[in-house]
């Protein structure tokens, strides 16, 4: 029931999120009115992607330190935290949950946003196929996993919304650097979810795609590390 | 059965417990052969510790004043007939001994203080012993 | 003789550099109701969360069930077997309290369904409302109901009475002397008030500065302590030195008033060894144990 606890504790964030991101994804789909050049597509994706980010940004940090509930409620550690190390699960499951439904919900909303604006946008379907939408879809998701638990892992340890300004701070950085740094470009994560996708090139950027999980996963094993040796 | 114990007074609630028994029987409430609450009505009805009522339970089965029947429960003994008889005894002899401290002039109150204090000070004095021997 | 169910030796932590506990030695018979005594701030919420593997002492060790506390594995085991109450009685403002038994049932295969009816009842809790608009009594009374009704062997709980009126108090009382005679439930509750510690404690320990001062049964304390009330013949000029046992002594002219925390016999002597006196002795309660300690430092 841990997984039913924490989509009760995020549900109106990841309500929040949608409404936010719907509109985004809707506005880029009704610019794409064929014949539009691809580079204007490949452009407008980019901005998009950095856009997208939110998604992850928002939703990883729900609950990994703490019981806040985003606009809500205490500063600090919230009491009822204390019942949930109270009860006989470990840490670790704890983080594993969270960190579980939280990525879930991520890609959750980033296709149902996607699929929403794809029907109230009929304009696009000339240029981008259903299938090459599908591996945009899988390859973003992926992609955004490495964002996704570098907020976790911060969420381990800072307080409740300064994760989310850090993270984004983090990204931002990261972003400017994949731009002014020479970085392969088979291995630049952005651009594998802007000009690199396989909407464009139709064949999966697997480079960025092992980058991000690569990292995801070193994120996600030094967070459970900071779990562990919280104390509260 | 109502026993009345209070946790607050300083006097161990076991002891509280077996005084009110043993009066009960003093004044006729409990007969021998009556059956005694189990150890978990009595610690719910009186919100005691079971414990307290198991050790108030075992002292008045050592003094013979109770008989725990395994299985059963909890029994006044028959020879608590025998014990009326020494409790009129017993009766007598404080009724002369304040009889004899009115005639010196005393007043009731400093009787009572006179009889507690000592009382006070034997129970210090054995429960002192049991300490330094147990 | 079973062994405790909780153990500490040598407990140390401290925040900040600041010391919580100075070496706490803790031992809690199995089936005893166990009263943890202290000033705020002495150090029984930080021994509690250590039981509970909440915080990681810096020295000495703590068990419970003969498992290690700090332990990560041994103590999701002893989380298995113990029911808790918080201080803070913070529960999740979003659940019902239905929600919330589910959830809460949900870990613990071993959970009666009759006593959390039975609890629902008798502290009537409405199932459908939002814990977000119980009130801090209600709050308590719930979970002291998810603690007790999932069968634990051992009830650890921070202040239960808090926010409870005096009827309330009572009743959450009597369910934990039934739960204990029924089920040899050990109970570890960490209080405030003397009353209902002396009412069904049958062992107490008093914390502070991070160690216990006194601690032991219920019953051996109260035989133990007595209060002595010394009247002399004429007042004293030099001060008297006390034998071993004579813990607080006050003189006011010709009278002298002794708290002994043993031997009484031979305090008893040497006060009526004195000139011209006369003695009186009294017993004492919990709370005056409590209160000497607490003044003292």
């Amino acid at each position: 029931m841990l997984w039913y606890k924490g989509w009760l504790e995020t549900r109106f964030r990841v309500l929040f999120v949608l409404v936010i991101v719907l509109p985004a994804i809707g506005f880029v789909l009704r610019h794409i009115d064929p014949p539009v050049p691809v580079a204007a597509v490949e452009e407008l994706l980019n901005a998009l992607t950095f856009f997208l980010l939110l998604i992850p940004l928002m939703l990883a940090g729900a609950g990994i330190k703490t019981q806040c509930i985003l606009f809500g409620t205490t500063k600090g550690l919230h009491g009822s935290m204390y019942i949930t190390l109270s009860l006989p699960v470990s840490r670790l499951r704890l983080l594993a949950t969270r960190a579980g439904l939280g990525m879930l919900e991520t890609v959750g909303v980033f296709a149902v946003a996607s699929c929403v604006a794809w029907f109230m946008y009929p304009a696009p379907r000339a240029y981008l196929t259903v299938s090459g939408l599908f591996a945009h879809w899988v390859t973003v998701s992926i992609c955004m996993s490495a964002f996704y638990f570098l907020t976790v892992f911060l969420a381990t340890f800072l307080g409740d919304q300064e994760e989310i300004a850090v993270s984004g701070i983090l990204i931002v950085i990261l972003h400017l650097l994949s731009k002014t740094v020479s970085v392969p470009s088979s291995v630049n994560v952005f651009r594998a979810m802007g000009e690199s996708s396989p909407l464009f090139t139709h064949t999966f950027p697997w480079a960025s795609m092992g980058v991000s999980l690569g990292a995801a996963a070193i994120l996600f094993l030094a967070a459970m590390r900071v779990v562990q040796t919280r104390e509260y | 059965m109502i026993f009345r114990l209070n946790p607050s007074s300083g006097v161990p609630i076991y002891l509280q417990l077996m005084e009110q028994i043993k009066h009960s029987i003093e004044t006729g409430a409990l007969r021998a052969g009556d059956q005694l609450p189990t150890i978990r009505k009595l610690s719910e009805d009186l919100v005691m510790n079971p414990n307290t009522v198991v050790r108030a339970y075992h002292e008045l089965q050592h003094e013979g004043i109770i008989e725990l029947k395994h299985g059963s429960g909890a029994f006044i003994s028959e020879s608590v007939a025998g014990q009326a008889r020494v409790t009129r005894k017993a009766q007598a002899i404080v009724q002369s001994a304040l009889e004899r401290l009115m005639s010196l002039g005393l007043t009731k109150d400093e009787a009572r203080r006179l009889f507690e204090n000592e009382l006070a000070l034997l129970r210090a004095e054995t429960n002192s012993e049991g300490g330094k021997n147990g | 003789m079973a062994d405790p169910v909780i153990e500490t030796r040598g407990l140390l932590k401290s925040f900040k550099g600041l010391n919580a506990l100075n070496g706490l030695n803790l031992s809690v018979p199995a089936g005893s109701i166990f009263g943890f005594l202290g000033r705020n701030g002495a150090g029984k919420t930080t021994t509690i969360k250590l039981l509970m593997g909440i915080l990681k002492p810096d020295g000495g060790n703590a068990r419970v069930f003969g498992l290690t506390a700090t332990d990560a594995s041994a103590s999701v085991e002893i989380r298995r077997r113990l029911g808790f109450v918080s201080e803070e009685k913070d529960l999740y403002p979003y659940m019902t309290v239905e929600q919330i038994i589910r959830f809460t049932r949900s870990f613990f295969p071993k959970w009666r369904d009759d006593l959390d009816r039975r609890y629902l009842k008798l502290f009537d809790l409405p199932p459908k409302r939002k814990i977000s608009d119980l009130s801090k009594g209600m709050r308590s009374t719930l979970m002291l109901l998810l603690g007790i009704s999932h069968g634990a062997e051992l009830l650890i709980l921070d202040e239960p009475a808090d926010g409870l009126d005096p009827v309330a108090v009572e009743d959450m009382l009597r369910e934990l002397v039934a739960i204990a005679a029924a089920e040899g439930t050990t109970i570890f509750f960490s209080s405030h008030h003397m009353e209902e510690v002396e009412q069904i404690a049958d062992h107490v320990c008093i914390i502070d500065g991070g160690a216990a001062i006194v601690t032991g049964s219920l019953d051996d304390l109260k035989a133990r302590y007595q209060r002595l009330r010394i009247v002399l013949g004429e007042e004293l000029q030099a001060t008297i030195h006390w034998v071993d046992g004579a813990e607080h002594v006050r003189q006011e002219g010709r009278s002298v008033e002794i708290l002994a925390s043993r031997n009484v016999d031979a305090i008893l002597n040497q006060a009526r060894s004195l000139p011209g006196a006369s003695v009186e002795c009294f017993p004492v309660t919990l709370k005056e144990i409590f209160m000497e300690h607490a003044r003292r430092n």
